[in-house]
């Protein structure tokens, strides 16, 4: 059979043999990928640098095109929209690419987390991949302003007026960097320099950091741990792991094309002192869950923006040193209930506060509503995860017999709806209590006051009774109180 | 030899990225409905190869190419040539 | 499929021809590919047609010798609705003049600064809002920053903080001494492109004027 081989090689074989002799491609320079890293979640980290790429080429063409001056900004994005051959396409590509890069990366993040990548070894490949997070929304922050649009200036002009309420030294910093001498143009110049050259030159250091501790470490087995068989079945990079990156990057690729010329782009009007007057400034979307923190009531006081900023710091200080706050040695999702829904409850807040941002532009938040709806959020989110794991674990330790996790008995599922409404109207009970008691201890007894009150008091009472009732109907079908809780004490204690 | 459904395949997405090779270069991208073609028809070359390579990569490891996967390919092509009718 | 191998008692040739066959195919998806891709950069990189909008400007009546008095500035449009132009008969000799004294130009009516208005400054006399600046040639004062164009040398800049020289309008007479505007000269007007020294960018953003626009 191998002369057969070397016979039939043909010129295909020739050609690349020839190729691949030069270029060195099968030399191994990377290490084998184990075969179940062939899935898409294991490259959404790769998505994100295909994603700056694009940012890159397109970009690189426009700038040939932009002026960065504050006289000439927005004339020259113009001409790249009209005048340019594909100029408005090549904007529509880059903007929808920036917001793709910045979802893929906080995808990578979240499934990171989930599956706890973040766990020893790999604690500073973590701290590097959230700097370049960051580095990503600074690429967002930054270009947002390039065009010198009404709505680029004004959402622009809040970050930068945030900075100034950040503690003296990093402020400093942050003023040196973005500010500059002052004035319109030097800021202009200085976002456009950070846009297009400090910010891509960072990121490409530390993405070689983080490719050299990959390649020092591997990928993340799964969390199931994966037997020697399956860590020896490992693929080479050229040409399986290779082409499996190429087709993952390829039908990213065509999804934007595919996105941008189903949506193509508008420019908003020019920005002036005038129509910048007229216009509510409203950061883009993925700052939007900041600005509404920034925008609840209690912050409205002297000094409630630093207090709101730290707010924000903490949970991104949070995010950072993650992987030397949860030290244990568990990764499996079904062993970590608390820290799984902490995950999801961030990403639903992130979610509820960005649409909430979208939907009340300018609008100052009562401190009750903002209470009602974070709270709220959180409590659903952990009260549904819980369920889900009591479900699971029960499962597991066979107190659920003919229950499979894809078919839940029609009985379960009422309850199940049972106790989400209850959940639901509990939350509103709690939300109007609230109220309640704020409008009590503001504006005195009256009859309107006492009376809410009095309601929600009795709604919630009545809810709480219900769900404690529900719980209890569902232990009878399978068991006792006692054991359920000593269930879930266990569960809590897994993780 | 023996030809299979899959080799039919393969020459019918090669016979898809050839003509959309074709349509790219000669294409004029001027007004905003023709760069939305060309934008469309170059989504279709790649993911003809996406298709094509997947299949590859599945030979490779001795390894069906799972029909699934496929029939999702070929309503990704579906998808992009409908809205290529309906843009232009 | 894989496993079956087309053709068992021909076994190992069709086998072989089949690999071979899927790796040019392969091969061949991949340049495709490419070859897409780099059809990107033709497409961007070399506009094969104008962009969209009028490519030529249009010749306009904008005066007649004999309705033009030394000194007196008259505006009109050209060549889009929003771009304004003086038409002056200087009394002196100036580059790029028409007329039987060879001194009637035309320029556009925005500094080339930040878009103010300027104004006609006759030799020997002042503007009204610096007086202390007594002009030298026939010249173009901007009463914003103090722009000093010199409208005998193509409004090249005297003074003030114009970057540029103002876009002049090229003039033809014709027999009966009646004025055309047929084309700008560089830099383009203020406020289409500032800056660029692509005349075409005069044609962008507006309405051509299509018949005489002289106004008094």
């Amino acid at each position: 059979m191998t002369d057969q081989a070397e016979e039939g090689g043909g010129v295909a074989e020739t050609v690349a043999g020839w190729v691949d002799s030069r270029l060195g491609l099968s030399h191994p320079l990377l290490r084998p990928v184990p075969e179940y890293a062939l899935n898409p979640f294991y490259w959404l980290g790769a998505l994100a640098v295909v994603a700056f790429v694009i940012q890159g080429v397109t970009g690189m063409i426009m700038m040939l095109y932009y002026i960065p001056s504050p006289t000439q900004a927005y004339s020259s994005t113009q001409y790249i929209f009209q005048s340019v051959s594909n100029g408005r396409f090549l904007e529509t590509v880059h903007l929808y690419t920036a917001y793709a890069m910045i979802i893929l990366a906080f995808m990578h993040m979240m499934r990171g987390y989930f599956v706890s990548v973040q766990k020893k070894p790999r604690e500073v490949m973590w701290v590097v991949g959230m700097l370049m997070g960051f580095i990503t929304l600074g690429f967002g922050f930054t270009g947002y302003l390039l065009p010198w649009t009404v709505v680029s200036y004004s959402a622009t002009h809040v970050g930068v007026g945030m900075v100034n309420a950040l503690p003296q030294p990093v402020s400093n910093l942050l003023n040196f960097l973005i500010v500059g001498s002052g004035g319109d143009a030097g800021e202009l110049l200085r976002f456009f320099d950070l846009h297009v050259v400090i910010l891509p030159a960072v990121l490409l250091i530390l993405l070689a950091v983080k490719m050299y501790m990959l390649e020092a470490h591997g990928v993340a087995e799964p969390t199931s741990g994966a037997g020697p068989e399956a860590r020896g079945r490992t693929l080479p990079i050229f040409p399986d792991v290779t082409v499996y990156v190429l087709e993952l990057s390829l039908l990213f690729g065509a999804g934007m094309l595919l996105i941008s010329a189903l949506f193509p782009l508008n420019l908003p009007a020019e920005y002036s002192a005038i129509t910048a007057g007229q216009a509510t400034p409203q950061p883009d979307w993925y700052f939007l869950w900041i600005y509404q923190v920034l925008k609840v009531s209690v912050f409205d006081v002297g000094g409630g923006l630093a207090a709101a900023l730290s707010v924000v710091t903490l949970v991104f200080a949070v995010l950072v040193i993650l992987p030397f706050i949860d030290r244990g040695k568990t990764r499996a999702i079904s062993r970590r209930p608390v820290y799984v829904t902490l995950g999801l409850i961030f990403v639903g807040e992130l979610v509820t506060l960005s649409y909430w941002g979208n939907v009340t532009p300018g609008e100052t938040i009562p401190t009750e509503q903002a209470a009602l709806v974070i709270g709220g959020t959180a409590l659903l989110i952990a009260l549904g995860s819980m369920l889900v794991y009591r479900l699971l674990y029960s499962r597991a330790k066979g107190h659920l017999q003919t229950v499979s996790a894809a078919r839940l008995p029609r009985s379960e599922m009422r309850s199940g709806l049972a106790f989400t409404i209850l959940v639901a109207v509990g939350a509103i009970a709690i939300g109007t209590l609230l109220n309640s008691i704020v409008s009590v201890a503001l504006g005195g007894f009256s009859t309107a006051s006492v009376g809410s009150l009095v309601a929600s008091t009795a709604a919630l009472s009545l809810d709480v009774l219900g769900s404690v009732y529900l719980i209890y109907r569902l232990d009878l079908r399978t068991g006792g109180i006692r054991r359920r809780v000593k269930a879930l004490e266990v569960g809590w204690r897994g993780s | 030899m023996r030809i299979s459904y899959l080799s039919i395949q393969i020459i019918f997405l090669i016979g898809l990225q050839i003509t959309s090779f074709v349509v790219l270069w000669a294409m004029a991208p001027i007004t905003q409905s023709a760069t939305d073609t060309f934008a469309l028809y170059l989504s279709m070359d790649l993911v003809a190869f996406v298709i094509l390579s997947y299949i590859y990569r599945s030979l490779r490891m001795s390894r069906e190419p799972s029909e699934a996967w496929m029939a999702m390919g070929y309503l990704t092509l579906v998808i992009l040539l409908v809205s290529n009718l309906a843009l232009s | 499929m894989a496993g079956d191998g087309a053709g068992d008692s021909q076994g190992h040739d069709t086998d072989e021809s089949r690999r071979e066959f899927l790796k040019i195919a392969a091969a061949a998806s991949a340049l495709l590919a490419i070859g897409g891709i780099a059809s990107v950069m033709k497409a961007v990189i070399f506009p094969s047609i104008p962009a969209n909008g009028p490519s030529s400007f249009p010749r306009v009546k904008v005066a007649s010798v004999a309705s033009l008095s030394t000194g007196v500035p008259v505006e009109f449009s050209y060549p889009l609705d929003n771009e304004p132009n003086y038409i002056i008969k200087l009394g002196t000799k100036a580059e790029g003049g028409v007329g039987p004294d060879g001194d009637i130009v035309a320029f556009s009516d925005f500094c080339q600064h930040l878009g103010c208005s300027w104004g006609y400054v006759a030799p020997g006399s002042s503007s009204k809002v610096n007086p202390s600046y007594v002009a030298p040639e026939p010249v173009g004062y901007c009463p914003c920053h103090g722009s000093i164009f010199d409208l005998t040398k193509s409004a090249r800049v005297l003074g003030g903080p114009s970057p540029r020289p103002l876009p002049q309008v090229q003039l033809e007479v014709d027999g009966s001494g009646d004025i055309y505007a047929v084309g700008m000269g560089p830099p383009s007007i203020f406020g289409h492109n500032t800056g660029s020294t692509n005349v075409a960018d005069d044609l962008q953003g507006g309405t051509l004027v299509t018949t005489t626009s002289e106004t008094s």
